[in-house]
């Protein structure tokens, strides 16, 4: 059987699950709208078995031989609210909930031990810093940065090496009074460095390298789907892509990444442990690949797409392959 | 690029617009697509001002960007492989008051096909609560989306059909013709789904199968569905207000009833796919046209209805002249709408 962990209304996904119900392959898919409200695990010292159940409908983990985690998390009834709802709001219940943490982890743990599985709870949130610290490991080009909390050692970065741009350390998105906040890249010139106080939080700032084109791969177990976006032409998107009006598109097509770029790619995600991830690349003015950043969950219908790629299609079929090696 | 017998069409299929392109222009493309800007030029093959002017035309239009001679193995040519994962994408159903056929396992029937999309087109005036006792069934299935005609039934108000839509949240459309007035029912900002009265008595069997530039689809779905399949009827299946099942409501040959066969048994015959497979390509005349890949065809309606590789009856299009003419007022089409009974309004 095939599990999937997802999130609620996410189209790439929905069309993944269309396949597998067209070949007729059994999955069961559990998204954050789904509340796991049984747990059970039993351990002995020669055998463990671990079934978690929603509703009515129940998954011996040791009877899943595909897992495809796409992105959100497991979400667990906390029974107390009901049976003992004088202490919902104290600090007993936050011990619970660290309690029941633990067995989430130790449930995702299981998840990743499947022997097909494409993405990992696991590896949600790889920092940022370390995929840099990856890249360049494995020979990747990467754009030079500082993390700095001063005006002084900014402006001496700048006098090094011109514009600069900025962006979230570790998350682009936050929640501010139920409002969401994105944060996109800017791009930092003399005058707003003027601007600056002496202390600040500590922020990014990253080489501004100029690009000809963006590039978007999406990665699956040692696959590169790569795509060219031609933001350039459009002021709106020139520094952050993602950043376009309504009515206006940037162009997108299918792309062949140099062999050898593709290797350090696959090794780089060797590293980091992840089997698939999107991944940003800037083609820069001087010919060269430069890498920003990988997304372990990021949209790759976005991808698959405007590339007539049928992506939905493989990560479907590497689902239904594995159930039929694995049973 | 779609070349046509006098000129092509370039579409582009990531911003669905399309661009009439002249020949000249068209081969200068061609020759372009493996040669660099100033390895054309040495060519000779197309003149200095024709590559100037398609470059023009390609940078304006955001068509094209100019990278240097090392780049054009980077970028392949897209792949136009068409794929869906299901067996039956849509499915239009026809109901008057005597339709008793088994609603529950039609839809259950679809579902397990994989249809989500849905046509159903009432042609008596049923009563709204007649009405949520067939889409009651609806409910509950992995259907995307339902588009619904029902004629206008005088005891139902405006507020009435907008609570029947409102009730059901697969609707996305519904249309009440034979209405006193057309107008709106909805406002521009409403919720997702669109409620509108028709003055028009529509006759949909009849009525369908006119080409028009209004209706061409220039996306990817379509433009690669239609280099090996026929875009109309491909993965298709309809049933009619007496529970007969068809290719398409219009087109006359039966392949049994939802009372005595599955849609499943249909949708697998040999016989009901034989038609998915008539492509533009092997259709006279349209075979020579630009606006083969974007077209919506129909075999119901042809030019010569005894000819099944004839040109839609209802397309007013000349791929010689490049003229459109008003396909109903052609005196060279006048005998085939005699034989669809297609009398002149």
């Amino acid at each position: 059987m095939i599990l999937i962990v997802g999130q609620n209304g996410d189209s790439s996904t929905h069309e993944v699950l269309r396949y597998l119900m067209y070949w007729n392959a059994p999955f069961i898919k559990i998204s954050d709208l789904d509340t796991i409200d049984n747990v059970s695990i039993q351990c002995t010292n020669r055998q463990h078995e671990v079934t978690i159940s929603k509703d009515s409908m129940k998954v011996n983990l040791s009877k899943v031989s595909a897992y495809w985690y796409r992105r959100g998390n497991l979400v667990f009834q906390y029974k107390m609210n009901a049976t003992h709802p004088e202490i919902a709001e104290s600090e007993i219940h936050d011990f619970v909930k660290k309690e029941y943490s633990t067995i989430a982890n130790y449930i995702h743990y299981c998840l990743e031990q499947i022997g097909t599985r494409i993405g990992a709870f696991s590896k949600n949130n790889i920092n940022k810093l370390i995929q840099l610290q990856y890249a360049k490991e494995v020979k990747l080009l990467i754009p030079r940065f500082i993390i700095s909390n001063n005006r002084k050692e900014v402006q001496r970065f700048y006098n090094d090496v011109g514009t600069l741009a900025t962006k979230g350390i570790g998350n682009n998105f936050t929640n501010l009074s139920g409002q969401s906040y994105w944060m996109f890249t800017s791009l930092i010139q003399q005058k707003d460095i003027d601007r600056f106080s002496e202390k600040f939080a500590y922020t990014l700032f990253q080489q501004y390298v100029e690009k000809e084109y963006e590039i978007r791969v999406f990665y699956l177990h040692g696959k590169c789907y790569s795509m060219a976006i031609f933001s350039q032409q459009n002021p709106d998107s020139m520094i952050d892509y993602r950043r376009m009006r309504a009515g206006r598109s940037n162009r997108t097509v299918p792309y062949n990444l140099p062999k050898v770029v593709e290797n350090k790619i696959i090794r780089f995600m060797k590293k980091c442990e992840m089997n698939t991830g999107s991944i940003d690349l800037i083609f820069t003015s001087k010919g060269e690949y430069c890498f920003l950043e990988v997304n372990p969950n990021g949209q790759f219908g976005m991808v698959s797409k405007p590339c007539n790629y049928f992506i939905e299609r493989d990560i479907a079929n590497y689902l239904k392959e594995g159930v039929m090696k694995n049973e | 690029m779609v070349k046509g017998v006098k000129r092509s069409l370039l579409c582009d299929l990531q911003n669905e617009i399309s661009y009439y392109v002249p020949s000249d222009i068209s081969h200068a493309i061609d020759v372009l697509q493996a040669h660099s800007i100033a390895e054309t030029k040495e060519l000779n093959l197309v003149s200095a001002k024709i590559i100037d002017s398609t470059i023009e035309f390609i940078v304006t239009n955001n068509l094209g960007h100019l990278l240097s001679r090392q780049s054009i193995n980077k970028f392949p040519d897209i792949n136009l492989e068409w794929d869906y994962p299901a067996e039956i994408t849509n499915c239009i159903i026809d109901i008057n008051r005597n339709s008793d056929f088994d609603f529950s396992k039609i839809f259950l029937e679809l579902e397990s096909l994989g249809c989500q999309d849905l046509q159903l087109r009432i042609e008596d005036s049923l009563f709204i609560h007649e009405i949520e006792n067939i889409l009651k069934y609806a409910d509950g299935r992995m259907l995307k989306s339902i588009q619904l005609y029902v004629a206008n039934n005088s005891s139902e108000s405006d507020e009435g059909y907008i609570g029947l839509v409102a009730k059901f949240p697969r609707i996305t459309n519904l249309f009440v013709f034979n209405s006193l007035l057309s107008k709106v029912l909805t406002p521009d900002t409403a919720p997702a789904y669109t409620v509108a009265r028709i003055a028009d008595r529509i006759d949909f069997k009849r009525g369908c199968g006119i080409v028009h530039p209004d209706w061409f689809v220039t996306t990817m779905e379509h433009f690669t569905e239609s280099l090996k399949f026929n875009t109309c009827l491909n993965r298709k299946i309809s049933i009619d207000e007496n529970g007969v099942i068809r290719n398409c409501p219009s087109l006359g040959t039966s392949f049994g009833n939802v009372k005595s066969v599955t849609l499943t048994e249909v949708a697998r015959m040999r016989e009901f796919r034989k038609i998915w497979k008539v492509t533009k390509s092997e259709i006279e005349i349209c075979q020579l046209c630009e606006f083969r890949h974007i077209c919506t065809d129909c075999r119901a309606f042809l030019e010569e209805p005894q000819n099944v590789r004839s040109k839609p009856l209802k397309c007013g299009y000349d791929p010689y002249t490049n003229q459109w003419s008003e396909w109903s007022k052609n005196p060279l089409k006048l005998k085939a709408m005699d034989f669809y009974e297609l009398g002149l309004a």
